[in-house]
């Protein structure tokens, strides 16, 4: 199976990292200082929302029936035959926003300066020549992984397995215990 | 348990932003979250260009800053320089005070000497002769006293500090190495040892941030204070109202906002000199109204009405009704100049150092005091010029509120009960257990819990358990709007014990009523009067300041003002609930020593609660803590 | 086994491409009445006005049919259907010509309502925006227009009034209920629309009732409305558009509105399918209905592929999502507009708007800002109760985490 990018939300901080190394990555140079010369700015494809005590990097999942390609008339929305990411192709997109009103994830918005529609596409530049995409490179705390199914499926075991043995595999002190309570709260 | 609604102030003031289509700090807040993890825990370090550095908190990612800075140095960094921040502001409030009263004193500012009394009291504290001289000589000496400390560079102990705090737990600060010299210095040393490459040690760090509060409790509250109450007078006890309700539609609504009294003392003389230019402009007359902490400096000392605390600010303009809101210093969001827009009101800051795109600017110092307030005014005149005749909807509540509770001022009620030993009346209702304890429930008001009224619940929660609140800064406006500054507020809320001392002594002191179980100190600085009124109680009992069944609250913590005052109460030995969290929980030690192992250094720790019954419960525990201490049931 | 398609557009194709894919060997047949291969009508709009190209309209390549082994019959009318006999009988009158299918899909889209006016059907320069060919015969006059009609204010209306506008066409929109867009949203959105149309130049006038188009041989005049005469060159009929099932009469196939089929997109009669436009069945809510529009046919006739072939899918219903952009603002709507109450966000001239129902949402309005349509849209398909977040649901940053399952939280270890 290829890979895609899975998320343990338990571990988002809500940092915004993702944020700022999404937008840099689709930018024209790829730089931080780049992106924010470009104009228009470049768009970040991730949004980093409120998940009660959690926080939850959201983006397209690249679904394997993705609503979005049915629901786009200019054959825009494309599926990649190799990574099997979802993008835009952009010459084609008329901005008619079809896209935008069928994901079910809200993984696809309006750009309103470019007037094309605008989405996650799994970086296929970073991946081609293997590294993550770069939202997942960017997080600090490994919330995000770009893996196989299998792999996950893996980690998940490994993790359930420590639990049960009574070692966590991601001590957390009290007092970060605390915080995440507490930011369910205010 | 009933559930907590949004005070109704907050919901018709909502609903008039809404009405408008105006996003308000809510929607900011909304639009922000979720609020970065890094931050809040205070693992994020900028503090030199190898980074930023994160630490993550789970384990899997980076343990320490690239320097090797561990998580518990971090956070104790970050934490040392809100503190910077906080003392750093009253320092320079208090600097500010001390000019004016040269100025004033040299005949270079328009000012009048009014607090005669506080200054022959501290002259006897600090040794000032005062037979046969005239007030000024005194104040000039007093002054020469203060200022001394500024300049100093001799490492003596710092004047006011050493006279003015209590003797026994200035012991304690010597032995810790607490006690400071001149206040720059300590403000200089703390931003040097947190810059890249010097303290790293987390305990080092927080000592220092203990000394850096203590010169905010006694160069800057207690400074500020002493200086503002030599020129403007101590405050006395006064009725007034708080709300947005207290704005008039027909008259020129002023609105007084920031902390400083040096500039609202000026406007409050000049719109009662120049009400016929209003009258003559169509107005009722000139309505000053007060706003966060220059608020209650007016309420305390002239009885000024109490319209908004901090996070209302910019709602009440939404109103349309405000004319002016002149600002001076501190907790001025640079949303207002935007809000003030979209309505007649001039929106007109006056600080050189508080400068917001699209306000408009009139420069105040003290020489021109008086041209100032004029220009201020006759700019609020104009802006109702403009407004009259237009719709304004300004909700109508208003509550009764009593302030003007100084220390003086209760020593004054009280001893109208018991002349030769005022403060036995209270000792002895907290020996026998009518007074469970003091809470001194200050800060600001934060729109992250105002929706839940986490102040006013957690204040009748203490009252219900007999505990008597002291009160200052923006949650002294919402214990107003929430009418609890009032004696009927003691039948209303208050458990059997604290009802009955409460209307014995109302009624002793010739007040036909009982005392407000919630008692109006005044602005954020005015904690001074706190610590004061614990030093008296405690000097009268002969035990130390902490010993006392008394407990500190900061229960909608916004500014780095609160984090400096939490600490010289943890100094002093006096626990402290705060909420929201302070941003130190990415670093376990610094939250251990914090939380509790403090309590072995100056015997106060902090306690971290969001939920107001819940800190009342805490608060009403540790009181009980400190009494079966002091041998009481 | 051989296979006919009535119709070539989005559902058609949709069908052929999932029959082919799963059975490469049996035959198919796709009829259609237009002469040109598929094509997308959706920027019919755009093409007019030149910010999409032609080549853009066409979706697959020109090599599509063969690839697939797909046979054409274009530029030929299915006129009727032979049920017992399995036959699909092509063309009128002496040219009729018949189809034997073992399995019929129709997928023949909606046509544009023609009002019954004088002087509609037979004028020179009357165009509905339908069909490549409608937007061609309004490029070709284009030169000779400076002043034009248009018919209606749905969304198709409102695409043919800017496009003309940005030829430099002064346009008139001529709407006979009180507001634009009647369909899709109600009076307070629909002002803003209005007002925007008419910053750009658009001379909007609603309860102004089409009754006649004036003019003879060499062309349009103007059109009679409201009992104004209102000159133009050009006309563009956008009253509307509606499934044709007059040529299925007697082929004992039900219609009503359209052509009725289950959640398998088969109609009463074994063997016969419809998707697309042209069928009326359940939408998401199980309300039967009428709802064109891209995705319904895609996904309606992917649906009836599979069945087709024996591949038991069944269709969740028919979205019912609108959006049009408006000079370039994005203005969308989805459900109904029939709740209890409504929630609604007002910022930077945006506005958004939800209808609720039993604490749950039943449709949704949204004026400049569409973004997490497709949430909320699936929070009502979905039946969501959202009482209890409904103050967070119009505020900004809310998002699918507000709804993803929460892990327990941590325990807290020793420090
Ligand atoms: C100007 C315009 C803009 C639009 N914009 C959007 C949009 O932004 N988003 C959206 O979702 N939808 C939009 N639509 C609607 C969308 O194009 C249709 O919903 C979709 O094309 C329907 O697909 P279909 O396959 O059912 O029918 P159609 O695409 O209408 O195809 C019908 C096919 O059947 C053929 N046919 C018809 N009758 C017969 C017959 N008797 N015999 C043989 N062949 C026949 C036709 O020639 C055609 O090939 C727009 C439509 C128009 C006209
Ligand atoms: S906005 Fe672009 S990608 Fe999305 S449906 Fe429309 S044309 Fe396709």
């Amino acid at each position: 199976m290829e890979k895609s990018i899975f998320t343990f939300i338990e571990k988002c901080v809500a940092c915004k990292g993702c944020e700022i190394a999404c937008a840099v990555e689709h930018s024209s140079d790829k730089t931080l200082f780049g992106a924010l010369a470009d104009n228009p700015r470049p768009r970040q494809r991730v949004r980093v929302e409120a998940a009660g005590a959690y926080s939850y990097p959201a983006r397209c999942q690249h679904c394997q029936e993705a609503a979005c390609i049915a629901a786009c008339p200019m054959g825009a929305m494309t599926r990649d035959p190799d990574t099997h990411a979802v993008y835009v192709d952009s010459h084609k997109c008329v901005g008619c926003w079809m896209c935008v009103m069928v994901c079910p994830f809200g993984g696809v918005s309006a750009d309103p300066v470019a007037k094309k529609a605008h989405k996650c596409d799994r970086c296929p530049e970073r991946t081609a020549v293997g590294l993550d995409p770069a939202c997942v490179a960017a997080c600090p705390t490994k919330a995000m992984v770009f893996a196989t199914p299998e792999e996950i499926a893996e980690l998940r075991r490994q993790a359930t397995a420590a639990a049960a043995a009574g070692i966590a595999t991601t001590p957390v002190a009290s007092s970060v215990a605390a915080w995440r309570t507490m930011k369910g709260g205010a | 348990m009933k559930p907590i609604e949004i005070p109704i102030v907050e919901k018709s003031l909502l609903a008039i932003a809404k009405s408008r289509d105006m996003g308000t700090a809510r929607d900011r807040l909304a639009a922000m979250k979720p609020q970065c993890g890094f931050g809040e825990l205070g693992t994020c370090c900028r503090t030199c260009y190898m980074g930023p550095c994160r630490i993550d908190p789970f384990g899997d990612g980076p343990k320490e800053g690239i320097c090797g800075l561990s998580a518990d140095a971090m956070v104790a960094r970050n934490l040392l320089r809100e503190t910077v921040g906080g003392t750093a502001s009253h320092v320079g409030h208090a600097r500010h005070v001390l000019l004016t009263v040269r100025d004033a004193l040299d005949g270079k500012a328009p000012y009048q000497i009014k607090g005669e009394a506080k200054a022959l009291t501290l002259a006897k504290l600090f040794g000032v002769a005062t037979e046969g001289r005239a007030a000024a000589d005194v104040v000039r000496d007093l002054l020469n006293i203060a200022l001394q400390d500024f300049g100093r560079q001799d490492e003596q102990p710092n004047n006011w500090v050493s006279k003015r705090a209590p003797a026994a737990e200035q012991e304690l600060w010597k032995r810790l190495g607490l006690m400071y010299s001149n206040p720059h210095n300590e403000i200089e040393m703390a931003m040097h040892a947190t810059s890249m490459g010097n303290d790293a040690d987390p305990v080092s760090m927080l000592m220092r941030l203990l000394k850096v509060s203590l010169v905010d409790g006694w160069t800057g509250l207690t400074l500020t204070v002493d200086f503002q109450d030599i020129l403007f007078g101590t405050p006395e006890v006064t009725v007034t109202e708080a709300a947005v309700g207290v704005l008039e539609k027909d008259s020129v609504n002023i609105a007084a906002h920031g902390h400083n009294p040096v500039l609202s003392e000026k406007i409050l003389e000049w719109a009662g000199k120049l009400d016929a230019e209003a009258v003559a402009a169509g107005a009722e007359r000139i309505n000053v109204v007060g706003v966060c902490c220059t608020g209650n400096e007016l309420s305390m000392r002239h009885g000024v009405k109490l319209a908004a605390h901090n996070s209302q600010t910019e709602l009440i303009l939404t109103t349309g009704a405000v004319d002016a809101m002149v600002v001076d210093i501190q907790c001025i969001w640079p949303q207002l100049a935007q809000v003030a827009k979209c309505f007649d009101t001039a929106f007109i800051t006056t600080d050189d150092m508080v400068r917001i795109p699209d306000a408009r600017h009139i420069g105040f110092h003290p020489e021109h005091a008086d041209e100032s307030a004029q220009e201020i005014i006759r700019a609020a005149i104009d802006s109702f010029k403009r407004r009259r005749g237009k719709p304004v909807d300004i909700p109508q509540h208003k509550t009764t509120a009593v302030a003007g509770l100084s220390v003086e001022s209760i020593v004054d009620i009280l001893s109208k009960v018991d002349a030769a030993d005022p403060l036995k009346p209270v000792i002895d209702n907290v020996a026998n257990g009518n007074i469970h304890g003091f809470a001194g429930v200050v800060g600001c008001s934060s729109i992250k819990f105002r929706d839940k009224a986490m102040t006013e619940e957690m204040v009748k929660a203490l009252l219900k358990q007999n505990v008597l609140v002291v009160t200052t800064g923006c949650t002294a406006h919402i214990c107003g709007q929430a009418g609890l500054l009032t004696g009927a507020a003691t039948d209303l809320y208050c458990g059997d014990g604290l009802k009955a001392v409460l209307t014995a002594l109302g009624n002793a002191a010739g007040l036909g009523g009982p005392l407000p179980p919630v008692w109006h100190m005044g602005a954020c600085v005015d904690n001074s009067r706190i610590v004061d009124l614990l030093g008296a109680v405690a000097g009268r009992l002969g035990v130390k300041v902490g010993q006392l069944p008394a407990v500190g609250s900061a229960p909608e913590l916004v500014q780095e003002k609160a984090i400096s005052i939490g600490g010289s109460f943890l100094a002093l030995g006096v626990s402290c609930h705060i909420a929201p969290a302070p941003r130190v929980l990415g670093g376990p030690l610094v939250t251990k020593i914090l939380t509790e192992d403090l309590q072995g250094i100056t015997g106060a720790i902090v306690h971290v609660e969001l939920e107001a019954q819940k800190a009342a419960d805490w608060m009403v525990a540790h009181i009980a803590e400190k009494r079966a201490g002091l041998g009481l049931k | 086994m051989r296979i006919v398609i009535v119709g070539n557009g989005p559902a058609a194709v949709a069908a052929a491409e999932t029959i082919r894919d799963l059975d490469g060997g049996c035959g198919i047949v796709m009829v259609s009445q237009e002469s040109v291969p598929f094509y997308s009508p959706c920027p019919l709009a755009e093409y007019v006005e030149a910010s999409v190209p032609r080549a853009h309209l066409f979706l697959r390549p020109e090599s599509f049919y063969r690839d697939l082994g797909i046979e054409t019959r274009f530029g030929l009318a299915a006129t009727a259907v032979d049920s017992a006999a399995r036959k699909l009988t092509l063309g009128s009158g002496a040219a009729a010509t018949q189809l034997e299918y073992d399995r019929l899909l129709i997928a023949a889209g909606a046509r544009a309502v023609m009002p019954p006016l004088p002087g509609l059907a037979d004028t020179p320069g009357v165009f509905a925006l339908k069909t490549l060919a409608d937007a061609e015969g309004i490029l070709a006059r284009l030169a000779q227009v400076r002043r034009a009609v248009v018919i209606g204010s749905g969304f198709i209306g409102l695409e043919a009034a800017q496009a003309l506008v940005r030829k430099g066409v002064a346009v008139t929109v001529i709407e006979a209920m009180g507001q634009v867009l009647p369909q899709m949203l109600d009076a307070e959105l629909a002002a803003l629309v209005e007002s925007r149309l008419r910053e750009h130049g658009v001379d909007v006038r609603t309860n102004s009732a089409a009754q006649a188009v004036l003019g003879g041989a060499a062309g349009v005049a103007a059109v009679k409305a409201g009992g104004v005469d209102i000159p133009c060159e050009l006309v563009v009929c956008a009253a509307g558009v509606r499934p044709d099932v007059a040529w299925l009469a007697g082929s004992g196939i039900a219609t009503a509105a359209g052509v009725l089929v289950d959640d398998r997109m088969a109609t009463n009669l074994p063997g016969i399918y419809a998707a697309g436009d042209i069928v009326e069945t359940n939408d998401s809510l199980g309300q039967r209905r009428v709802i064109g529009n891209w995705p319904n046919a895609v996904n309606g006739g992917r649906i009836a592929g599979l069945n087709m072939m024996g591949v038991e899918r069944r269709y969740r219903g028919l979205d019912g999502i609108n959006v049009v952009r408006i000079f370039d603002l994005p203005v969308s709507s989805f459900g109904g507009r029939d709740g209890e109450r409504s929630l609604c966000r007002k910022e930077g001239g945006h506005m958004r708007k939800l209808a609720l129902r039993n604490g749950r949402i039943v449709g949704g309005q949204f004026y400049g800002d569409v973004n997490g349509t497709g949430l909320y849209h699936e929070l009502m398909n979905k039946g969501v109760d959202v009482g209890s977040f409904e103050d967070e649901l119009l505020a900004p940053g809310f998002g699918i985490g507000r709804l993803m399952p929460q892990p327990p939280l941590p325990l807290r270890r020793a420090a």
